[in-house]
């Protein structure tokens, strides 16, 4: 189970999946609270549009994804809808769709766009080096210490988006731009190096398997941060083992945790219903 | 006296699992350089290949075995250029194998000495020039085979120039080899000199070039960008002009957008060979040409 960690490689791999998982996962439980789980696509395709624009007018493919991702963060920490007919997921989806399309447009008429793409943007977690993944950890660690400085805050806001008092917070709330800017941040750099599907995954299943499995509030943020840490390793592990694509196995492992998690619930809930009604 | 003859034989067994062991482990991008580098090498090497020959070589989805394959490698084949960028210079760093990084002995770049085509004048990439050193499917000429032979017999005496003269010997029986079959497959290409055809994707500047066709214009409107209405308009009108009787893909394209062009105006469809084992029946590199050959023989007759 551990031979893994005797070739250099797959110890990087999993190093960036660690710090790649306990951020996202600490992450995924505001962004599901909030009902926003494509904030993560929408993001990540308008940082795809800042590669095909830099590959469209031939400059700047590392400066303008960054730039435009986080002014993607900036027009979305001003969403705040006070029409109860309207979620927040919609807009982010229209958003999502339309800088694909754009991101399409640009790609049909720059030579070999979606390469570039593939390049900037999805990276793989097989050939990660150490250089990645100590940038990572300094951008994810200053991102995880201002989370943590003032949880209070970002805990507090996500809150107010739980009960739908969220209009209460006015256009521009400065916690709430700092937390789109962490988001943005941090897909940016994680995508580079574990590629869309699994950045994803990452954010998503491990809150959501948390908040499956309890009520407590700081329960849930480590059951999230330990199943991300057990999908990194089993993830790996399997992908070792069985000759798989990396990202592919630790998604695999993420949904399968995620089904158990499931189960238990529905049996809890089958089993409390049966006690109350004896 | 039995026991020693059977002595005897183990000792034959151990010598020979002893030279087994110490073959020169070499690892290819793809399947043409493997069957070249197995044509030079002969018992001396034992070869693999990180694409698969019906796979986009542009795109290969990285997996554990390869980087393991590659840290133990003795020889590193590429195809170069910028065919490969995505995927084999970061599975060649990660494997940390010293022997096989760029400018080691154990590198080779098959490209060297190639005469390139479709080397952009100009680095504006806008105008269409994707790749930025020419266009690197190069293998599909069958003499550039010679130089990309030449190139990893190179690479053999270097880390093993024991065997010198066994390589050296196997690269004039493939050169003899190429020249032979040219000659066959130049007579059978001879009728269709000058055929007009459209391509899928532009790979296939190297064998039209070599054998005398003539790709009109490509269902993707610049390489990468699938097919648009607006393309598929001006290939029909194409076809129509110039009488054309095929459009040649690659097994990794899909050929929905080939389909509506061929139905409309009568033009075949034909998945051709980019690389061995493109198609079962195509074992090295020989075949390969021999299969493309035939196939584009029967429809443009």
């Amino acid at each position: 189970m551990f031979e893994m960690f005797q070739l250099p490689f797959m110890v990087q791999a999993f190093a960036a999946a660690l710090i790649t998982g306990a951020l996202l996962s600490y992450l995924g439980v505001h962004v599901v609270g909030r009902g926003i789980v494509f904030v993560d696509l929408a993001l990540g395709q308008i940082s795809s549009l800042g590669v095909a624009f830099a590959a469209f007018i031939g400059t700047g493919l590392t400066s303008i994804p960054l730039v435009f991702t986080l002014a993607g963060a900036l027009l979305m920490s001003f969403i705040n809808i006070r029409d109860k007919r309207l979620k927040q997921e919609a807009i982010i989806g229209i958003l999502y769709a339309f800088a694909s399309a754009l991101t399409v447009l640009f790609i049909s008429k720059t030579p070999h766009g979606d390469s570039d793409i593939q390049e900037v943007l999805f990276g793989n977690i097989l050939s990660v080096n150490w250089s990645q993944i100590s940038t990572l950890g300094i951008v994810f660690g200053i991102i995880g210490l201002l989370q943590l400085v003032f949880f209070k805050k970002f805990f507090a806001l996500t809150k107010s988006f739980e009960l739908g008092e969220n209009h209460l917070i006015g256009i521009f709330n400065f916690w709430n731009f700092l937390f789109y800017i962490s988001i943005g941040l941090a897909i940016v750099f994680a995508v580079k190096i574990n590629g869309v599907i699994p950045v994803f995954s990452f954010l998503i299943i491990p809150a959501v398997s948390g908040i499956l499995l309890t009520k407590n509030n700081l329960v849930v943020f480590a059951i999230a941060f330990l199943v991300s840490i057990l999908a990194s390793f089993f993830g790996l592990n399997f992908s070792f083992h069985y000759d798989f694509p990396a990202g592919s196995s630790i998604v695999a492992i993420l949904g399968g945790i995620f089904i158990l998690a499931s189960i238990y619930k529905l049996i809890h809930l089958a089993v409390s219903k049966k006690t109350v009604e004896v | 006296m039995k026991n020693k003859l059977f002595i005897f034989f183990i000792s034959c067994l151990g010598i020979l699992s002893s030279v087994k062991a110490g073959t020169i482990k070499v690892v290819t991008t793809t399947t043409d350089l493997k069957s070249i580098t197995e044509l030079i090498g002969g018992n001396k090497v034992s070869v693999s290949s990180i694409a698969t020959g019906y796979q986009n070589p542009h795109f290969v989805d990285p997996k554990p075995s390869y980087i393991i394959g590659l840290s133990k490698a003795d020889l590193f084949v590429t195809v170069g250029l910028d065919l490969e960028t995505g995927w084999s210079p970061q599975l060649v760093a990660s494997s940390r194998n010293t022997k096989i990084q760029k400018g080691a002995a154990g590198y080779v770049d098959a490209s060297i000495g190639i005469g390139l085509l479709q080397v952009p004048t100009s680095a504006n990439r806008a105008e269409g020039d994707i790749h930025i050193y020419g266009n690197p499917h190069y293998w599909l000429d069958p003499l550039n085979g010679k130089v990309i032979a030449r190139n990893i017999a190179n690479g053999l005496e270097r880390i093993d120039p024991s065997n010198k003269s066994i390589y050296e010997a196997n690269l004039q029986a493939f050169y003899k080899k190429i020249e032979d079959k040219m000659k066959e497959w130049k007579a059978k290409m001879a009728p269709f000199k000058g055929s007009k055809i459209i391509a899928y994707h532009n790979e296939w500047v190297y064998f039209e070039t070599r054998f005398g066709l003539d790709v009109v214009d490509f269902m993707e409107p610049k390489p990468g960008i699938p097919p648009s209405p607006s393309q598929l308009v001006k290939v029909i009108k194409e076809i129509k002009a110039d009488n054309i009787k095929v459009i040649i893909s690659s097994p990794y394209f899909t050929t929905s957008s080939s389909d509506v062009v061929s139905k409309q105006t009568g033009a075949k469809e034909l998945t051709l060979a980019t690389s061995v084992g493109g198609f079962e029946s195509i074992k090295n590199y020989f075949d390969l040409f021999d299969y493309d050959i035939n196939q584009l023989t029967t429809v443009l007759k």
